[in-house]
């Protein structure tokens, strides 16, 4: 549904992404995470066609952002990390403003804006003015603006930045019923809990740079890490495991076994098997570290393998022959 | 909730600056304050003068000031609050969000102008000495092309200035500022054409000053309203291609040249030279189009070279023409010589000293470009000023101090000392800028791996 690649944004005197390149299957929630700075911002701004990157393609449903960012435009529904609001406008209003900027007919007009307001929870707001709202009302409302045109991908910007707990956990129940509609979702954020909730990949970006990609959750997982924990004195050799054909032995801790299953295999169907092969088991589980965990891990791990810290400008790699631009 | 137009930009302003209370309060005062010079004391016949000034004040309070700082003002909250990437990313097509601002923000004071303008044409009828109507009409007129005038300059000095960062920026982005810099630049002059008596010579016909102010008002601000839409349709992502700025260019120096009976050509040459050097200098060197502009150059895609060459390179076309043409006008030139050409002062123009000044307007370029090829160009614009002001200010300040003003053509486009030694600054400076840009696009616009 997105596909970047080579994605390359300058801004005077410091190279804000390098080469950045990545694929977003539709219907996913991605999380895009990384530390401030690290060029999060800058890429959905680019991804949305705001800003025009030196290098790279950027492709939202087929269509090429650069060449035709109001066909783009379109397809995505964008909210900033300002939520862009009229502050003088009540919530109708706000809506029906966008509505009426979408070209959406006359006729469908109040319909189209009850639909958005439903969705977001925000329907018993429809008379308060933008500006008088709480902060997740604000959040909710320009959701709500950027869902009015039915775009197929959502791109939000640290969203939930600022919100109190419950506010994150209607956000957490608004991101997941889009989903269930239907959309895919890129939404990025420093703060990994928030994200936990409802994200099924995850990108990380640091210092301008994809450090890894991966799925957390979902059916587009290729594998799913679970942990065996045998009995204590039990008399097992840990080789029979291996006649589970879908499962795969990764190493032995003490009485803890670590493993993979393949896709398509449930750690169900691993347990009915150890319980019919008289496995003494004393603790099955899946072995998801958090979101926390992984990206930490990730981060720290493409530090260690880009020493010195990705360049600055000044320290750029020289062109090549025949690879032109584009605007 | 009723929607008045099909424009969405219009109606949220309409929603914003206009209501019923609105509506109703502003002739309520109107009527108290008509109530109140009634009540003057003065025979009639001098009421007429003074509704007509009271109301042509309002008209112009309202108009020219209030329309510009409604539209400076809505501008900057757009981007101030991040609407403004709201609009960009909506399919609004730039002619109805310019014109849906351009109306929409200022209606709130067109209704108060408008109010102005109509009790200015229908009360002074009935007060004994007053102006004849035709003159009443005229005016009125002229209050409306001057205030749509200033108020697409409003729209497109904020816009420009927002996008742009340029040097002023800081300043210009407070309306107050924008207003204040109007009131004091614009509306001096055109009161002074307003009441000016007399006639007023362009291309040796002459017309009455409120007639010419009326069609020169009114064709610039079509031209106003075109550039709004431009550089909205810029910011919006479209393509602009060059023609339209060229034939702006060519129509403010032709315009303008027809007030000058002596030396039109000088005049118009003056006018591009200006336009040169101010949209050289208020806004940035956009260095990655640059890079952009030179890979389709290289690839053939001469359309998209037109479509990214920045504004200045549009106007320079306009300035070559008419630099070859005064070369040729001057005294040692083929064309015939005009009135001025035979003067003590024209004799003096001769093709070395426009050779000269074309250097000076190359060598200016090239600093300017020099000083944003590097690496660290964070305050290029700044530096250019600087390095400008201490070779044409400072430098021959001190030669004349120090009596050697046989060398002032070094640094100043001097009638009669026509130093052409000039272009080898130019060759010097091109060739290092040429040199610092290839470095700095390596280095800036590296090709991924």
């Amino acid at each position: 549904m997105i596909a970047v690649n080579n994605l390359v944004f300058e801004y005077p005197g410091h190279r804000a992404l390098d080469r950045v390149s990545f694929d977003i299957r539709a219907g996913s929630i991605t999380a895009l995470v990384g530390p401030n700075g690290a060029g999060k911002t800058t890429l959905l701004r680019c991804l949305a066609g705001l800003v025009r990157p030196v290098y790279g393609e950027m492709r939202i449903n087929g269509i090429d952002v650069l060449e035709e960012p109001h066909r783009a435009h379109a397809c995505i529904g964008y909210l900033s990390d300002f939520f862009g609001l009229y502050d003088d406008l009540t919530v109708r209003q706000c809506l029906l403003f966008l509505a009426l900027s979408h070209s959406i007919a006359e006729s469908r007009l109040d319909s189209a804006v009850l639909e958005a307001a439903s969705k977001t929870g925000i329907a018993d707001l429809m008379e308060r003015k933008a500006g008088n709202l709480s902060r997740g009302q604000r959040q909710r409302l320009g959701i709500a603006q950027a869902l009015l045109h039915d775009p197929e991908v959502l791109i939000l910007d640290e969203p939930a930045s600022g919100l109190d707990p419950e506010a994150r956990a209607e956000l957490s129940h608004l991101v997941r019923s889009l989903q269930a509609a239907g959309k895919t979702i890129l939404v990025s954020s420093h703060i990994l809990s928030e994200l936990e909730d409802y994200s099924t990949d995850m990108l990380i970006i640091d210092c301008g740079r994809i450090v890894e990609q991966q799925v957390v959750a979902g059916s587009g997982r290729t594998q799913v890490p679970v942990v065996i924990e045998l009995e204590p004195d039990a008399a097992f050799d840990v080789a029979q495991l291996d006649m589970f054909a879908p499962f795969q032995r990764q190493g032995v801790q003490g009485l803890r076994i670590h493993g993979t299953l393949e896709q398509g295999t449930t750690p169900a169907a691993l347990l009915r098997w150890l319980v019919q092969q008289q496995v003494p088991v004393c603790a099955f589980y899946e072995d998801s570290p958090d979101m926390q965990a992984r990206y930490i891990e990730s981060v720290q791990r493409h530090r260690h393998e880009n020493q010195p810290a990705p360049k600055k400008f000044g320290l750029s790699v020289p062109p090549k022959a025949g690879q032109g631009a584009r605007s | 909730m009723r929607l008045i137009t099909r424009n969405p930009e219009f109606n949220r302003n309409l929603w914003i600056e206009f209501s019923g209370q609105r509506a109703v309060v502003v002739p309520i005062l109107f009527g108290l304050l008509l109530w109140l010079l009634f009540s003057l004391p003065d025979p009639p016949d001098t009421l007429g003068p003074v509704i007509e000034g009271a109301m042509l004040v309002i008209a112009g309070a309202a108009l020219w000031l209030g329309g510009p700082y409604q539209i400076a003002q809505g501008l900057f909250t757009e981007w101030e609050r991040h609407t403004w990437d709201i609009q960009r990313l909506s399919p609004i097509t730039p002619w109805r969000l310019v014109w849906g601002k351009l109306f929409g923000s200022t209606v709130f004071v067109w209704y108060i102008g408008l109010c102005a303008l109509l009790l200015y044409l229908v009360l002074p009828g009935w007060f004994g000495k007053h102006q004849p109507l035709p003159e009443r009409w005229l005016m009125g007129a002229l209050f409306l092309s001057t205030a749509v005038m200033l108020q697409a300059c409003a729209f497109l000095s904020t816009l420009y200035s927002l996008r742009y960062g340029a040097l002023f920026a800081r300043n210009v982005k407070r309306p107050s500022v924008t207003v204040a810099a109007f009131a004091l630049l614009g509306v001096p002059p055109m009161l002074r054409l307003f009441t000016q008596s007399g006639e007023i010579l362009w291309y040796d016909n002459s017309y009455m000053p409120r007639v010419f102010l009326l069609g020169s008002s009114a064709v610039l601000s079509l031209w106003g309203v075109y550039g709004c839409y431009r550089i909205t349709r810029s910011d919006f992502l479209y393509r602009n291609g060059p023609l339209p700025w060229l034939l702006f260019t060519v129509f403010l120096a032709v315009w303008l040249a027809g007030l000058s009976q002596d030396a039109p050509v000088y005049t118009a040459l003056t006018v591009s030279l200006v336009l040169l050097y101010v949209t050289l200098f208020s806004a940035p060197v956009d260095t990655l189009g640059l890079h952009h502009t030179l890979a389709f150059m290289r690839s053939g895609q001469w359309r998209r070279v037109g479509e990214t060459l920045p504004l200045w390179t549009n106007t320079l076309p306009v300035v070559v023409v008419l630099l070859v043409y005064a070369m040729l006008a001057s005294p040692q030139g083929i064309l015939p010589r005009s009135a001025v050409m035979q003067s003590a002062v024209g004799k003096l123009l001769t093709p070395g000293f426009y050779l000269s000044l074309t250097g000076f307007v190359a060598r200016d370029i090239c600093l300017l470009h020099l000083l944003y090829f590097s690496q660290r160009n964070q305050r290029a614009m700044g530096a250019c000023f600087v390095y400008l002001a201490v070779l044409y200010v400072l430098i021959p300040s001190i030669m004349k101090t120090l009596d050697v003003q046989q060398l002032l053509g070094l640094f100043l486009p001097l009638p009669g000392q026509s130093l052409p030694l000039v272009w080898i600054e130019v060759l010097a400076l091109g060739i290092w800028a040429r040199q610092r840009w290839e470095t700095y696009a390596a280095v800036a616009f590296a090709a991924p791996e």
